[in-house]
């Protein structure tokens, strides 16, 4: 894959419905320089920027990526912008280390941002992805398009609401841990069960919230980083899949995502996720959707779902911890997300979660899904394996 | 200085029309749905496979598919669905029921509102409504319709 790449430094801001208290720009500046600080470099040490942001009308600014560029120290370099929908920071991130791979880059900076609190109700703009002639007159949106997903899953991978509300109460528990999480409460299974329906099977606490809030990023070619970081979290593996446009073509099955993931364990030498993966930063912001990928990431066949969600295998103090961080159920600023994840995966290897840090951590997966259709079957889908060790 | 605990906004709005162009292919589906009642699919000359709504080319095998037309029967199965229970701005009232719909001969589904369901009773609706189920698609008269996918609804085929 080119030259060895490792992330030797992560930013984040606090993530908030709205974050009244900064403009765009403002965010991007503050996790640009929380990730520089944190790789002990300047602004002139960066030497490219790919900028992730999804679609517009949920910041209801076009181009923002022109008026947060030079925030994101971009000014008198390279700058791309990004966009796979909540894939977006997963695909940042990929083509951030492309770039260092490449050989032409030594460090390349990744940052995505989302201000999904400027505008009262981000569903009715997501109903806007849809094909307008084919889809969006059927009140399409992430919520219900996620929910009927679920429905098959359910019936498929025979999971119940009480499995969900599951990885809903470990998520909200998690979340508890990490300063820069949204949704910092602490749930019971029965306020899941109980939270109003939102759309079948999904009650209100089985899904994500909206968020303002950036993430960035520091990659850098094998030199620079082992004398960067003390601890360098190598990117062993990355790939991305891409699928069908036309809503619902894959149904639900678990295909691209799954992919996506086998693709980026083969490159980093990885035969057996259960083994070989010590901590899970999924895609997931329904409930459901990080049951599915129990089985859609190889951690256990598809009538084994539930059996492992009672086993509180995905818990901080499981076998394969998911999502310590909160995950995307407590904090969704939609086209940061997936580049949270690959923050989140690099805060474990470099031993920096202070109460989130899982011990021992060798292989972290990091996942990001985007474009709709069906579950984990999203049209854009990308998966990141870093390791302890480059491989 | 200004009292540095007040933080300011400016409102703004996005509204823009557009004309969303079917182009070829998909006129003339949209066409059939209209004049005839008619539901045609394009077939992929190479895998076969079957594509609702018709697609001017297979995304699968790269080639063109625009002249080779098949019609399908208008019924097939529920894929998936949901029971939508909250107000979503500028979409419709609760509750309502969306459907992924596979037709009969299709390798694709169409999504559209399930009709025909009671939704009195959200807690027993959803229970009635089954992953696999048959569905059928009655078209609304000629009048009506008007080249869109609204020009049919889908029931319950009991």
């Amino acid at each position: 894959m080119g030259r060895r790449v490792a992330i030797v430094g992560t930013g984040q801001t606090k993530y908030r419905t709205k974050r009244f208290d900064m403009s765009a720009p403002d965010m991007v500046y503050e996790a640009t320089s929380k990730a520089l600080d944190d790789a002990g470099l300047k602004i002139q040490d960066i030497d490219a920027i790919i900028f992730g942001m999804a679609p517009e009308a949920l910041d209801g600014i076009n181009s923002m990526d022109k008026w947060c560029s030079c925030a994101a120290a971009a000014r008198g370099k390279p700058f791309m912008r990004i966009h796979t929908g909540g894939a977006t920071g997963g695909s940042a991130a990929i083509a951030a280390a492309y770039h260092v791979a490449s050989g032409l880059f030594d460090v390349v900076l990744a940052v995505a941002l989302e201000r999904v609190g400027e505008t009262p109700d981000a569903q009715r703009i997501l109903n806007r992805i849809y094909d307008p002639i084919l889809a969006s007159d059927f009140a399409l949106n992430i919520i219900n398009v996620v929910a009927m997903g679920a429905t098959r899953a359910m019936e498929r991978l025979r999971f119940t609401e009480q499995h969900m509300a599951m990885i809903s109460v470990k998520n909200h528990l998690n979340a508890l841990n990490n300063p820069y999480a949204h949704l910092q409460i602490k749930i019971s299974i029965e306020d899941v069960l109980k939270s109003p329906l939102v759309c079948w099977p999904f009650k209100l606490l089985d899904c994500c919230p909206r968020s303002d809030g950036a993430c960035a990023v520091v990659f850098a070619c094998e030199k620079k980083a082992r004398k960067l970081a003390p601890i360098p979290a190598w990117i062993n593996g990355m790939a991305a899949i891409t699928d069908v446009i036309t809503e619902g073509e894959t149904g639900s099955s678990t295909g691209p995502s799954s992919e996506a993931a086998w693709k980026a364990y083969k490159m980093a030498g990885i035969t057996d996720p259960k083994r070989q993966i010590q901590v899970v930063e999924c895609y997931a912001p329904f409930s459901a959707m990080e049951l599915m990928l129990y089985e859609g990431l190889g951690f256990c066949k598809p009538n084994e779902v539930a059996q492992l969600a009672e086993s509180g295998f995905g818990e901080m103090t499981g076998k394969v911890p998911f999502t310590p961080s909160g995950g995307v159920m407590c904090s969704n600023p939609i086209g940061a997300t997936a580049l949270i994840r690959i923050a989140e995966a690099a805060i474990q290897i470099m031993q920096k979660g202070e109460k989130r840090q899982i011990p021992n951590v060798q292989n972290v997966l990091a996942t990001g899904a985007g474009g709709s259709p069906g579950v984990v079957s999203a049209s854009f889908n990308t998966a990141m394996v870093l390791g302890l060790k480059p491989h | 200085m200004a009292n540095k605990n007040e933080l300011l906004s400016v409102p703004g709005q996005w509204n823009m029309s557009y004309n969303y162009s079917a182009g070829e292919t998909l006129s003339k589906f949209l066409i059939e749905l209209r004049d005839n009642a008619r539901i045609m699919a394009t077939k992929c000359t190479q895998c076969n496979r079957v594509i609702l709504p018709a697609r001017s080319y297979c995304e699968r095998c790269f080639i063109p598919i625009k002249d080779n037309w098949v019609e399908l029967p208008a019924r097939g199965t529920l894929e998936a669905f949901t029971l939508v229970n909250i107000k979503f701005e500028g979409l419709p009232d609760p509750p309502y029921v969306i459907a992924y719909i596979k037709l009969e001969g299709a390798d694709t589904t169409i999504p559209h509102f399930l009709t025909g369901i009671d939704l009195t009773d959200i807690q027993k609706a959803r229970n009635t409504i089954k992953v696999g189920m048959p569905v059928r698609l009655i078209f609304k008269s000629r009048e009506q319709r008007e080249g869109r996918m609204t020009d049919f609804i889908v029931e319950p085929d009991s």
